[in-house]
């Protein structure tokens, strides 16, 4: 077997592939020829048997016509087939009836009785084949029919593939080691080459051999890996050299490191100094030779030997865990010094050495000596003034307690303060609320009794009701304001405020009492951007109280509203407002009280004036609230100035310019048909609100209480709902809640109707609510409310009219004598009132001017007149002022285009 | 014509035995008359085994009752009483085409068409071509053993040859009768046209 395993491998492929290709040619061949012998054992097998029935179908007729001369006749067919050497036939009852035989010798049939054959059989005898067979006709049989063959050619036809296949071994065999041996070559020769290349690298040790693979196949890549593990060894062969080197280098550097450090040094093996450096020699004093092969232990002070045995002895120490200790050490066996002794553990070549490094202390030791005197000198200092300390600290720990129980007091009587002036507001917010109910029913009543009355004296007895009506709702109004500014329940509504339009509104406001007064009215403003952000009632309110004391102080000359501004940068400017009148004035000693409550310097005047006194105590908190100051000069007979100054007031864009809610025009207003439902269990509010949207359209509808009210709900829909917030039972509010979060009911707006001033805050309410409306209700109020919900249509033949717009007629067919006519109306009775409409700017007189315009053009539909009526009513709509103004300035214009058209066409004809 | 059935056949066995056996009795010893009756008696024994062993050989045309699982096969005999009375006895042993045998004795030319095999004796002769064209309408199987019977049409004839019993066929009218003969049985007789 080592025999085999020491052959070349070349010599093992080819012996390899011979015995694979032999051993597959014989299974091969086996195979195929134990299929072919049986093949041709059942060719032959068959073909006797075909044989014998076609012989024996032709001598049927001998058996059953007795005829065994005829049968013999048939039997010799048999000489035309070679290896058939006897025949014999044998009629039904197993008797010999003819036989036929090639030998020569004579032929003795075999007896069927002795052979004791039922049925057809095949006997193999002898070298020969014996067949026995039924002979049939139309399922009967009529004898049988023994043939015998030899089995020579099936033999020698055996003989024959035998022979094929020990030839075809033969070649088989040769054929493989040729190709073997050729193949061989091919696949080793890299192989052997490298083989070779390994023993010339192993000889020369020369590691920059490299071998070149010709292909990627495995020998390839073992050569690629052989290359790659020759660059391996050669790197780090390299490499090694390189480490010895510097190794040598580190060794010369170590060693001058060592001998040349300040600091002592000593090596230790087996407790005795093994080595030295020059400061180790200079520590101990002496030479080299006492230190060298001593022990250790004997340059010790005796105090510290113990120690140093404990610590540095062999084995105590572990590897890289050095251990530093003081201790003390002889110089030259008399001197004691202190030295720092750090010893390592090292390992060389499995002994391990003490490796100590010595520092010298001593001075370090001296110093530590003298500090800790000082130290205990210093403790003494410290404990004194710690007790001064914690006296004073006693002292401020009493005063604290003293304070705390101040503070104490002190919020207690806070607490009562808030709640006196809780109880107060709570007081002036009920006392509001019972004065505001009868007072809105007395002004409510009046204001539609002097519609319904015609009788002077009546009329003048109501009238005197609604203005003492009004001054009480005014007094009212005063004191609740300056109650809610000292309770601090006012609160900022910061919007986008157009201040010019509020100083044209008040000087609209103002102007039939100036008018009356004979007093010039100036307004002056300077650089006002159009929008700023501020709570615009409450400005509204403070402009309002200073003109109005200006107007009502001032019988001649004028008053100036005069606005200044500051920019301070793009988003910010700071405001003064000046408000100068020509009036009575004030006294010098009345100016420091004049912004206080109550206060008014004519007691005496104030018949003639009226007031209560509180209009300048409530602006200048409201100015105060708005961050802003308020100073006045005045002087008695010459006028007084006051002057508002608001610091940082934010400009708004006014790209986003809301819409001011439409303003009422009183008695002409209808709306488009919707229901309204009004919840109230007093029945002289419901009465009121009846009467004020009586004729607007609105179809009403009214609850005393929440069960009414949602009865009501559940039969019909309602467009709006006007709630008062003081029901019984479950309260406005809750009722409110109700609606709002059942999906049964239409949405619609609800209104908050209430008679407390104070406690209805809308961020209370906040999305519950969509407006409010309070007691005292007027009827613009609640027109103005309700146009904010509701779509409004002017009068009916305004709204036919605007249906009409488009129904422009061409002026080329107008009739020149109906357009003198329509000239001459225009003239003589709408043109005198368009001055005064464009002074008082009165939009119910606008809307009948529209309505006459609209009468008179109603046939002729002239295109300039649809056109300056339609422009006139868009801006009515829009209550925009400049464009009324501009519309009614140019009414002269329109006249005369008219008569330039008159004119035009009295030529053509 | 008289037909038997094999029940009354068996009795007339019986008799034909008896009947011999009286003949020889009054007749006395006249042994050359007897040996010529026993040698005749032999001879239609062994004619009624070939007719049988005849139609094994023989296919009938499709539309022949021959085909007719349940009609028998009829034998008719004419002009030969002894074959008929043989064929009468060995009809019961004996089954053709799988079939119950009835044999019938011709008398007139007329009782020809019902047969399915017919056995011509020397005395036809004189009427032979009517009765040949009748049997190949009627594809029936004709057998004789008269000299010159097959020249004249008869399909089957029987002859006598060195001490054999030996046949020859007409087999141009054995398909002119729709009646097919194996080629077996026409390699063992001698064919005549």
């Amino acid at each position: 077997m080592k025999f085999w395993f020491n052959l070349s491998i070349r010599i093992k492929f080819i012996v390899i592939t011979i015995l694979i290709s032999s051993i597959s040619t014989i299974v091969g061949l086996a195979i195929v020829n134990l299929f072919q012998f049986n093949r041709v054992k059942l060719d032959k097998e068959n073909d006797i048997i075909l044989k014998s029935k076609l012989i024996g179908e032709y001598v049927v007729t001998s058996l059953l016509f007795p005829d065994s001369l005829g049968a013999v006749s048939v039997l010799k067919k048999i000489d035309a087939v070679s290896y058939i050497k006897n025949i014999a036939l044998y009629d039904s009852t197993g008797k010999i009836f003819a036989s036929y035989s090639k030998q020569k010798s004579a032929y003795n049939p075999i007896l069927l009785e002795k052979m004791n054959i039922k049925g057809d059989s095949l006997i193999y005898d002898k070298g020969s084949l014996k067949v026995i067979i039924s002979i049939y006709y139309n399922s009967m049989c009529y004898g049988f029919l023994y043939l015998e063959s030899d089995l020579e050619s099936v033999s020698s036809r055996q003989s024959e593939m035998l022979l094929v296949m020990l030839f075809s071994l033969l070649l088989v065999s040769l054929m493989s080691y040729i190709l073997a041996n050729n193949a061989q070559r091919i696949l080793f020769k890299p192989l052997l080459k490298l083989t070779k290349l390994t023993s010339i690298v192993t000889n020369s040790q020369d590691y920059t051999i490299r071998s070149i693979p010709k292909y990627e196949d495995e020998i390839g890549v073992l050569m690629l890996s052989f290359n790659k593990m020759m660059d391996l060894i050669e790197r780090t062969i390299n490499e090694l050299d390189d480490a010895q080197v510097n190794l040598r280098h580190s060794e010369e550097r170590y060693r001058g490191l060592v001998n040349n450090s300040p600091i002592p040094i000593y090596i230790l093996r087996e407790d005795k100094c093994n080595f030295t450096n020059l400061a180790g020699i200079e520590l101990l004093g002496g030479s080299i030779f006492n230190i060298i092969n001593h022990d250790f232990i004997e340059f010790l002070d005796p105090s510290s030997r113990k120690e140093f045995q404990y610590y540095f002895e062999p084995g105590k120490l572990k590897e890289n865990e050095p251990i530093s200790r003081e201790m003390k050490i002889l110089k030259n066996a008399e001197e004691i010094l202190f030295i720092n002794i750090t010893g390592i553990k090292i390992v060389e070549f499995g002994d391990y050495s003490t490796v100590l490094m010595c520092v010298n202390v001593t001075d370090r030791k001296i110093a530590e000596h003298e500090i800790l005197k000082l130290n205990a000198n210093l403790e003494n200092e410290i404990e004194i003034r710690t007790k001064e300390l914690k006296f004073a600290l006693t002292e401020l720990i009493e005063k604290n307690k003293q304070l705390t129980l101040a503070e104490q007091n002190m919020r207690t009587l806070m607490e009562e303060a808030e709640r006196a002036n809780k109880a107060k507001t709570e007081f002036i917010a009920n006392m509001s609320h019972e004065i505001r109910t009868p007072l809105n029913s007395i002004i409510g009543f009046s204001d539609i009794l002097l519609k319904k009355i015609k009788n002077p004296d009546y009329i003048n007895f109501l009238n005197s009701i609604v203005t003492s009506g009004d001054a009480l709702l005014a007094i009212i109004n005063d004191i609740l304001d300056i109650s809610k500014i000292e309770a601090g329940q006012v609160e900022l509504r910061l919007s986008k405020v157009n201040l010019n339009q509020i100083l044209s509104d008040l000087q609209q406001l103002f102007l039939p009492k100036l008018i009356e007064k004979n007093v010039e009215f100036i307004l002056e403003i300077h650089n006002l951007p159009k929008y700023i952000l501020i709570d615009e009632a409450r400005i509204r309110q403070i402009l309002m109280n200073l003109i109005s004391n200006a107007v009502k102080f001032t019988d001649n000359g004028f008053i100036k509203i005069t606005v200044k501004t500051q920019i301070l940068n793009h988003e910010a400017i700071n405001l003064t407002i000046d408000i100068e009148d020509t009036g009575i004035g004030i006294s010098n000693k009345f100016l420091d009280k004049l912004f206080d409550v109550f206060s008014q310097e004519h007691w005496d005047k104030n018949r003639k004036y009226g007031g209560t006194g509180l209009g300048l105590a409530i602006s200048k908190r409201l100015i105060e609230k708005l961050n802003g100051t308020i100073s006045v000069r005045s002087d008695i007979d010459s006028g007084s100035t006051f002057t508002i100054e608001l610091a940082d007031i934010e400009i708004i864009d006014d790209n986003d310019y809301n819409h001011q809610p439409i303003k009422s025009s009183r008695g002409n207003v209808r709306f488009e048909p919707a229901s309204i439902l009004v919840v109230d269990d007093i029945e002289f509010n419901r009465i009121l609100i009846k009467e004020y949207i009586n004729n607007t359209g609105l179809n009403y509808y009214e609850a005393q209480d929440s069960t009414e009210a949602l009865e009501l709900l559940d039969e019909m829909n309602f467009d709006l709902i006007l709630m008062d917030l003081k029901l019984p039972e479950i309260g406005g509010l809750a009722l409110t809640k109700i609606i709002k979060s059942n999906e049964k009911y239409k949405p619609c707006p609800i209104l908050a109707f209430t008679a407390s001033a104070i406690k209805f805050e809308l961020t209370e309410y906040d999305g519950m609510f969509d407006g409010y409306l309070v007691k005292p209700l007027k009827h613009e109020d609640l027109i103005i409310e309700l146009s904010k919900h509701l779509k409004i249509i002017y009068n009916h033949e305004l709204g036919n009219y605007y249906e009409h717009l488009s129904e422009y007629n061409n002026d080329a067919d107008l009739d020149p004598i109906l357009l003198n006519t329509i000239i001459n109306s225009l003239e003589s009775d709408l043109l005198p009132g368009i001055d005064y409409l464009t002074q008082y700017l009165i939009l119910g007189e606008i809307e009948n001017l529209i309505v006459k315009l609209n009468s008179i053009n109603a046939n002729a539909k002239i295109s300039h007149l649809t056109k300056y009526s339609n422009e006139l009513y868009l801006s009515m709509k829009k209550f925009d002022v400049k464009n009324i103004k501009i519309s009614l300035s140019n009414f002269n214009k329109l006249i005369e285009t008219l008569k330039e058209l008159y004119n035009s066409k009295t030529q053509n004809i | 014509m008289i037909s038997h059935k094999s029940n009354i056949l068996n009795d007339l066995k019986h008799l034909y035995v008896i009947a011999i056996i009286l003949l020889l009795t009054v007749i006395g010893n006249n042994s050359e008359a007897i040996s010529k009756m026993n040698s005749q008696i032999n001879e239609n024994s062994l004619i009624a085994a070939y007719i049988e062993r005849f139609t094994r050989f023989v296919d009938w045309p499709l539309n022949s009752n021959v085909n007719n699982k349940n009609q028998s096969f009829i034998i008719g005999v004419s002009n030969n009483y002894e074959l008929f009375l043989k064929l009468s006895e060995l009809a019961p042993t004996l089954k053709i085409k799988d079939k119950n045998i009835d044999i019938v004795l011709i008398k007139t030319i007329d009782e020809i068409n019902c047969v399915n095999l017919l056995f011509l004796g020397a005395k036809d002769q004189e009427k032979l071509l009517q009765i040949v064209k009748i049997c190949k309408e009627n594809s029936i199987l004709t057998i004789s053993n008269s000299n010159g019977f097959a020249l004249k049409g008869v399909i089957i004839n029987l002859y006598n040859e060195q001490n054999s019993i030996k046949f020859e066929i007409n087999d141009n009218i054995a398909r002119e009768a729709g009646l097919k003969i194996s080629h077996l049985l026409l390699q063992k007789a001698k064919i005549v046209q």
